[in-house]
């Protein structure tokens, strides 16, 4: 599980600067279009669509790496509250869920792909290929499939042994306020 | 009746849907497992999958949506370029020694910085990093301090630039441009009633916090002068917006690409400060954006029980004043509001209440602001409030609950605001009147 | 009339906006069809994208989420190649009627038909929108000339055919058209006239309209996937033909309604119209719109399409011969 972990973690680093990447992209795209009309009268034609296609990377890339950081939205009153036993077992329920729907989600964008693919899906004005962009979508759910299966899987380990420190090491970090105001 | 009814099934939905989410459930996870769950009740499992398999790249490979990254990333950088520091130590510098001095340092702080802010969460965020730790280490009550921090951001959606009202433009397809100008009077409305909320707070119970330090005029106005710079970036972009330079999406870009430059020519900021800020936005970016796709695969669900149009036939064929419709409708985002993030309310209910509402002859740029006001209160309010859990990620040592109590009296703050819109609608229309030509 | 007799049937017809002159001829046939059937055949009309975004309804149809859809040819120019020759730049078609005839005749060519047929639709009906004309702000542009230097909004083929005139085009999105105008982003839009400059209100920021410049039009579809149409009673596909040329008649009826609307308030609103005379125009076409006529045409031989005829097939009809 930790060596899962680990190559996980080291493509969800790739991962999320090529998204960082991206949304610079964009706002060098912006930039130089509202430059290029303003002071030279000559807008750069097709921003519109380059921008359209660099979107899903800036948005969605960084998508397993934000579960690592814990970042998507939760409502973890309930869960908390429980006796760790029980919380592990609801925390494995939770991220099941979460491999089933990225799972479905992933072979759904994946046939996307192969739609776009197979009637040459572009955009109107550049006309540019849209199934790398849907490709990348569908890769990007497959591995927060993944990500959220070892979480399962590490919770399900935790229900057996509450005490596996080498499992708790591997969930996203969970601090208390002591540690924060010191 | 049987159990694929539409009717049936939307009720269901909605209590799977509110118990998954009080499980733990991840909201993106939650709101895509149930719509996709109610599609494939009703056209066949494969066909859902396919169907909610199309949402992720249709709702991002947007170009209107480019400015929510942007204004993010507007938000990091000015972030990293020191000034939510300088406007919060500019705010806490004038008005620090009074009662309640830092909170209410906190909300002009975030008011000024809602000028370079588009977006709540992150507004939210960064004061949680700035201004959170000061209130705690001077003594001030965690709950009303994590609150103030939760609110305050609010106000980032209402000022421009922000996001969501580009976002309820776009779908009402109304001028931008007059939105974000709308915007401008009611979120420094909502501010000033967040002041007097605090002062009346702190007089009743002053065990809260303690009264700060007070400055010198010279230390003051040499605290303002470090604004400059959020000045110049305000300049610009609205100069820009109401020059014609920039279309409403431009703004974002053109905000970034300004403060970049400040980032620059600013001693101290380094180049790993700006990967910081736009790896910090890629994440964010994906965390909105889930829930954005997540949202609208459980709305397209929705669509296709009908109970949208429903609804929306039904409210009209009412017989009764349009001002109780009104305030019905808004309180159908009331509660809403408990378990929606703001986006994801407006992307549900403007379908259907954009058409009553014109058809009730209400100004729609007026109902745009009411209804932005009326999603930012519902980040404040339990059990699901975007900005409450903004906070709790960047502090997860202070709990939720303990958030969602501090934030309690500033939604008393908004209601009243709320209902001062409605009686005056020149406090939201005055302004962008004045721009048509 | 005598009532169509048959097994209930409802279709889910996935549309986007607000119901609108565009989108009067699902409101037709759906009532026409289940007048006609006593309510037998049933189409449900989910606006404001509902059921799919607008880009993604083929793809809706192809997965069977729904039955019928709108659908927009430009959307995805390369997906349906020979589609696209319907909405070249310039091409002389001067009324909806003659409009009608061009899209009967040629989507009844076989290769138009088999571009569908690959796509997993049935076209059922071509919405007649009024050819795109350009509002703007500032000096109107009489002379072909003027367009030099002007910014102005339009998409793919006329964006083409523009800039050969010296215009600069950016892809501004509809939304943003009216801000833009108004604060001076561009000097002109282009969108299908009148319903569409009244309906996105550009008439309140400009000062000019071209009246018959007629450079093109984005053509939208009505399409049912190929299974719910393959499952469809044969009394209900013969109705369906019987009644749209009523929902033709009817169309057109909406975008002249449009236009005695519309038209009166542009020039209450102190809009110039500009006409061009034919002598203008000839030319215009020759210059601007002959070469991208000729490269679809290359590229559609090129892909062992046969653009020449179809083009020719566009052109004589629309003559009348
Ligand atoms: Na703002
Ligand atoms: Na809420």
């Amino acid at each position: 599980m930790a060596v899962v972990d680990r190559i996980l973690r080291a493509v969800e680093a790739v991962l999320v600067w090529i998204a960082a990447a991206t949304t610079a992209v964009i706002l060098a795209l912006a930039t130089a279009e509202i430059l290029a009309r303003g002071l030279f009268n000559a807008p750069i034609r097709g921003q519109l669509d380059l921008i359209t296609l660099a979107m899903p990377f800036a948005a969605i890339l960084g998508i397993s790496r934000a579960l690592t950081r814990n970042a998507h939205v939760r409502m973890p009153l309930v869960v908390d509250a429980l006796p760790q036993r029980a919380r592990h077992i609801v925390e494995a329920a939770g991220m099941g869920l979460g491999a089933f729907i990225c799972a479905v989600l992933s072979i759904g964008a994946y046939q996307f792909f192969e739609r776009a693919l197979a009637y040459s899906d572009n955009t109107p004005d550049l006309r540019i290929p849209t199934w790398p962009v849907k490709l990348m979508i569908s890769a990007s759910l497959a591995l927060l499939a993944v990500r959220f299966a070892l979480y399962a899987l590490v919770h399900l380990r935790l229900v057996r042994d509450p005490a596996d420190a080498a499992a708790e090491a591997l969930l996203p970090a969970h601090r208390t306020l002591e540690d924060v105001t010191e | 009746m049987s159990l694929t009814d539409p009717a049936i099934l939307g009720v269901l939905s909605v209590v799977l849907l509110l118990t998954l989410v009080g499980l733990g459930v991840r909201i993106f996870v939650a709101a895509a497992l149930v719509g996709f769950a109610g599609l494939a009740a009703m056209r066949g499992f494969g066909t859902a999958m396919a169907l909610a398999g199309l949402t992720p790249y249709a709702k991002t490979a947007t170009y209107e949506f480019s400015v929510l990254p942007m204004y993010l990333l507007l938000g990091f950088l000015a972030f990293y370029a020191g000034m939510t520091r300088q406007v919060f130590e500019a705010a806490r510098i004038w008005v620090g020694q009074l009662r309640g001095g830092l909170a209410l340092a906190t909300v002009v702080a975030t008011a000024g910085f809602s000028a370079v802010s588009g977006a709540s969460t992150a507004t939210s965020a960064v004061f949680t990093r700035i201004a959170l730790p000061e209130m705690i280490r001077a003594g001030y009550a965690v709950s009303i301090s994590a609150g103030v921090v939760a609110a305050g951001g609010t106000l980032a959606s209402l000022i421009p630039p922000s996001g969501i009202l580009v976002i309820y433009g776009i779908i009402a397809e109304t001028s931008i441009g007059k939105l974000l100008l709308a915007g401008f009077i009611p979120g420094a409305l909502s501010a000033l009633v967040y002041v007097a909320t605090i002062a009346v707070l702190f007089r009743l119970k002053p065990e809260l916090g303690p009264v700060g330090q007070s400055y010198t005029l010279r230390r003051k106005l040499a605290a303002t002068r470090n604004l400059a710079g959020i000045a110049l970036v305000i300049a610009i972009v609205l100069g820009g917006l109401y020059s014609g330079w920039l279309t409403p999406t431009e703004t974002g870009a053109a905000g970034a690409f300004v403060m970049l430059v400040f980032c620059v020519f600013k001693t101290g900021f380094r180049l790993a400060n700006l990967r910081d800020a736009l790896i910090e936005t890629a994440q964010v970016s994906a965390m909105i954006f889930a829930i954005i796709w997540a949202v609208l695969i459980y709305v397209r669900f929705l669509g296709f029980t009908g109970l949208p149009g429903d609804i929306a036939e039904w409210v009209l064929g009412l017989d009764a004043n349009r001002y109780v419709i009104l305030i019905g409708i808004l309180l159908v985002y009331v509660v809403l509001g408990m378990f929606m993030d703001a986006i994801g309310m407006l992307l549900l209910t403007l379908p259907f209440v954009l058409p009553t509402i014109d058809g009730l002859g209400f100004n729609e740029i007026w109902f745009g602001i009411i209804l932005v006001k009326m999603a930012e209160i519902c980040l404040i309010t339990p059990p699901i409030g975007l900005n409450v859990f903004v906070v709790h990620g960047v502090r997860p040592d202070i709990p939720v609950n303990t958030i969602f109590r501090g934030a309690f009296p500033f939604f008393i703050a908004d209601v009243v605001t709320v209902i001062l819109l409605i009686l005056i609608p020149d406090i939201v229309l005055w302004l962008p009147n004045q721009m048509s030509g | 009339q005598e009532v169509v007799e048959g097994p209930k049937v409802t279709w889910n017809v996935s549309l986007w906006g607000n119901p609108r002159a565009f989108t009067q001829p699902a409101e037709d046939f759906k009532r026409l069809i289940a007048e006609r059937t006593d309510g037998r055949f049933t189409w449900e009309l989910f606006y404001g994208g509902q059921l799919s975004g607008p880009r993604e309804n083929l793809d809706g149809l192809q997965i069977g989420a729904f039955e019928a859809a709108y659908y927009s040819s430009a959307f995805s120019p390369d997906k349906n190649p020979i589609a696209m020759g319907l909405d070249l730049p310039f091409l002389p078609i001067p009324d909806l009627p003659t409009r009608e005839k061009v899209i009967e005749t040629y989507f009844a060519q076989p290769a138009a038909a088999a571009e569908w047929d690959g796509l997993g639709v049935k076209r059922l009906y071509t919405v007649l929108v009024p050819q795109f004309e350009f509002m703007g702000v500032g000096e109107p542009p009489i002379e072909l000339e003027d367009w030099n230097g002007k910014r102005i909004r339009a998409l793919s083929g006329l964006a083409d055919a523009m800039s050969a005139l010296g215009a600069s085009s950016s892809s501004i999105s509809p939304p943003e058209v009216y801000t833009s105008l108004e604060r001076g982003v561009i000097d002109a839009a282009s969108f299908p006239f009148s319903y569409a400059h009244g309906a996105y209100g550009l008439h309140e920021v400009s000062d000019w309209y071209t009246a018959n410049l007629n450079p093109g039009v984005n053509h939208a579809h009505i399409f049912v996937s190929k299974e719910a149409w393959a499952a469809l009673p044969d009394q209900y596909k013969t109705l369906i033909e019987e009644v749209k040329q009523e929902v033709y008649a009817l169309n057109m009826k909406a975008m002249d309604d449009a236009d005695a609307k519309w038209i009166p308030i542009f020039k209450d609103a102190g809009l110039v119209a500009i006409e061009y005379t034919d002598e203008q125009r000839a030319p215009w076409i020759e210059k601007v719109a002959r070469p991208v006529w000729d490269r679809w045409v290359e590229e559609q031989e090129a892909a062992g399409r046969p653009g020449k005829e179809l083009l020719q097939v566009i052109l004589e009809t629309a003559n009348g011969s």
